[in-house]
């Protein structure tokens, strides 16, 4: 109870309170906020893994240097600590004494940052891309997915790694709790410091309803907090619409978030990841906000089975600043349709 | 006499001379709002394509007006109409269309307002059909303050390589 009343309060998935190593800094005073330019930064020393990694630039050690000087990255090789031994984990796959210098594989999405004793903490999805050669069409998606734990420390050099662990995506056989369940209550996100202006955005409403979407997806692969991580994204009346998963099946419509839960239980537990988003354009409107979000859901391979792609579209949203902060008001979902098809289903309807 | 005034002259021309020049190069930093909005400039700019919105003037207003794209099957694209005639080429494209998911946008301030990469893969995914992919790989891309907002004023879509790299 405690753990899910804690995952409830901080608003993200039950991974984020995985972090292990924070326990060793429970002495250290917790950070109030974290401001908009630390939220940043972090996100662009995320996206600096991917390159680093990629391209094993500076002989590997661009990636050891995105490290504290005690950091440390836990992966499939277990434990990685210090920067020499990093700067070697940078220089994998080199051929030649170096990769490409513009490879891409590793496609990081869906980045929740929190403040924590001593930093932050952040959580991410992966997915290994293997692309066509030298620019040439093609590509796959690889088997490596999954999600990262982050602990992040503010250095003089600005947000370094404390810790980074990389978790392959698993789903667990999960009961779903009672349809009945008493709703609970959204956690704050943020109080509204000064009263906003009708039609525009501080670059905290562009993180805040971004961390929103994020939060969508964390919630609903991993049914956290009985599926309240997911439903609390929404306001209480919020809705959320969507085309059937098989043709002819039943379209996806909730009203509410009691009906809204439903649809993230029982999940898939802490280290499933499945939506990843990308792509999120967000605009001011006179009474909130609106955004659109592109989806894949990927299914990792494993057991024989490569990863695929299940479906994608894109989100189509309405926000609303609440008292507890922006929630989602509507999504709709469409899947990804071309021009030849939209015209085809009109000529069918029309018949 | 004389010679201390040519002497203060040159001096003067000197200072503004490296005044100016340290003007024109100095690298403005950028705050969290230039941040934003050149992200939601890069991600407006696959809408534009993907949905060929506007009669393809999304697309095209993403860049400045002389702004270029260089890819490797396109050498080069300049302007507004020829780049809006791009995204009117996009035959797929509709409001419904998804395909270029792009992620790991980095951001650095430079002399000229702000460069950037981004990773890009691009997926063919439509209900009742295999997904696959089709291409990937990195943008890379300089950004201009301009009156109506960050545009982007060159975008290099040449960059790219293969992957050898474990995943970590």
């Amino acid at each position: 109870m405690l753990t899910r009343t804690t995952s409830s309060l901080i608003g993200f998935a039950a991974a984020l309170l995985a972090v292990g190593a924070l326990s060793a800094q429970r002495a250290a005073p917790a950070p109030a906020t974290l401001s908009v330019d630390d939220r940043l930064e972090i996100k662009q020393l995320v996206s600096r893994y991917a390159y680093a990694l990629d391209t094993g630039a500076d002989n590997g050690m661009a990636y050891a240097d995105l490290f504290a000087a005690d950091g440390e990255f836990v992966g499939s090789r277990g434990t990685t600590r210090g920067r020499e031994a990093l700067g070697e984990l940078g220089r994998l796959g080199f051929v030649d004494g170096r990769k490409p210098a513009n490879g891409v594989a590793h496609f990081i999405m869906n980045h929740v940052i929190a403040p924590a004793p001593g930093g932050a903490t952040g959580t991410q999805y992966m997915v290994l891309v293997n692309i066509g050669e030298n620019g040439q069409p093609g590509g796959s998606f690889s088997n490596v997915g999954g999600h990262y734990e982050d602990q992040y420390v503010k250095t003089a050099q600005g947000w370094r790694f404390k810790r980074r662990q990389f978790i392959p995506s698993a789903s667990v056989s999960r009961s779903a709790p009672p349809a009945t369940a008493a709703p609970r209550p959204a956690a704050a996100t943020r109080a509204a410091a000064v009263a906003p202006t009708p039609g525009t955005l501080t670059a905290q409403d562009y993180l805040d309803i971004r961390a929103l979407a994020v939060q969508y997806s964390y919630g609903l692969d991993t049914g956290a907090d009985d599926g309240w991580l997911y439903a609390n994204v929404f306001t209480e009346d919020g809705e959320f619409h969507g085309p059937p998963a098989v043709p002819g099946g039943k379209p996806f419509d909730a009203k509410g978030r009691t009906q809204l839960r439903t649809f993230a239980v029982p999940g898939g537990g802490p280290n499933y990841v499945r939506h990843f988003t990308s792509n999120h354009a967000i605009e001011a409107t006179a009474d909130g906000a609106r955004g659109k979000v592109y989806l894949l859901v990927i299914d990792i391979g494993g057991d024989g089975k490569p990863t695929s792609v299940n479906m994608g579209g894109h989100y189509d949203d309405d926000y609303v600043r609440t008292a507890d902060g922006w929630r989602i008001k509507t999504r709709h979902f469409f899947r990804s349709k071309s021009a030849q098809t939209v015209q085809a289903e009109a000529a069918a309807q029309a018949r | 006499m004389r010679n201390r005034i040519l002497l203060g002259l040159v001096l003067s021309v000197s200072v503004l001379s490296l005044s100016g020049r340290s003007q024109s190069s100095a690298v403005q930093p950028l705050t969290a709002l230039d941040r934003i909005e050149i992200e939601q400039l890069a991600i407006r700019y696959t809408y534009g394509l993907d949905t060929t919105a506007d009669n393809g003037y999304l697309y095209a207003d993403v860049f400045t007006p002389d702004g270029e794209f260089v890819g490797r099957q396109v050498p080069l694209t300049q302007g507004r109409e020829a780049l809006a005639r791009v995204a009117r080429s996009v035959r797929k494209g509709n409001p419904m269309y998804v395909r270029h998911f792009i992620t790991n946008h980095v951001i650095d301030p430079s002399p000229e307002g702000a460069t950037g990469t981004v990773y890009l893969m691009v997926v063919d995914v439509e209900e009742g059909q295999p997904s696959s992919i089709y291409i990937g790989g990195q943008y890379k891309d300089l950004y201009v303050r301009t009156p109506g907002g960050w545009r982007i004023k060159r975008r290099d879509a040449r960059a790219m390589g293969p992957p050898r790299t474990p995943g970590l």
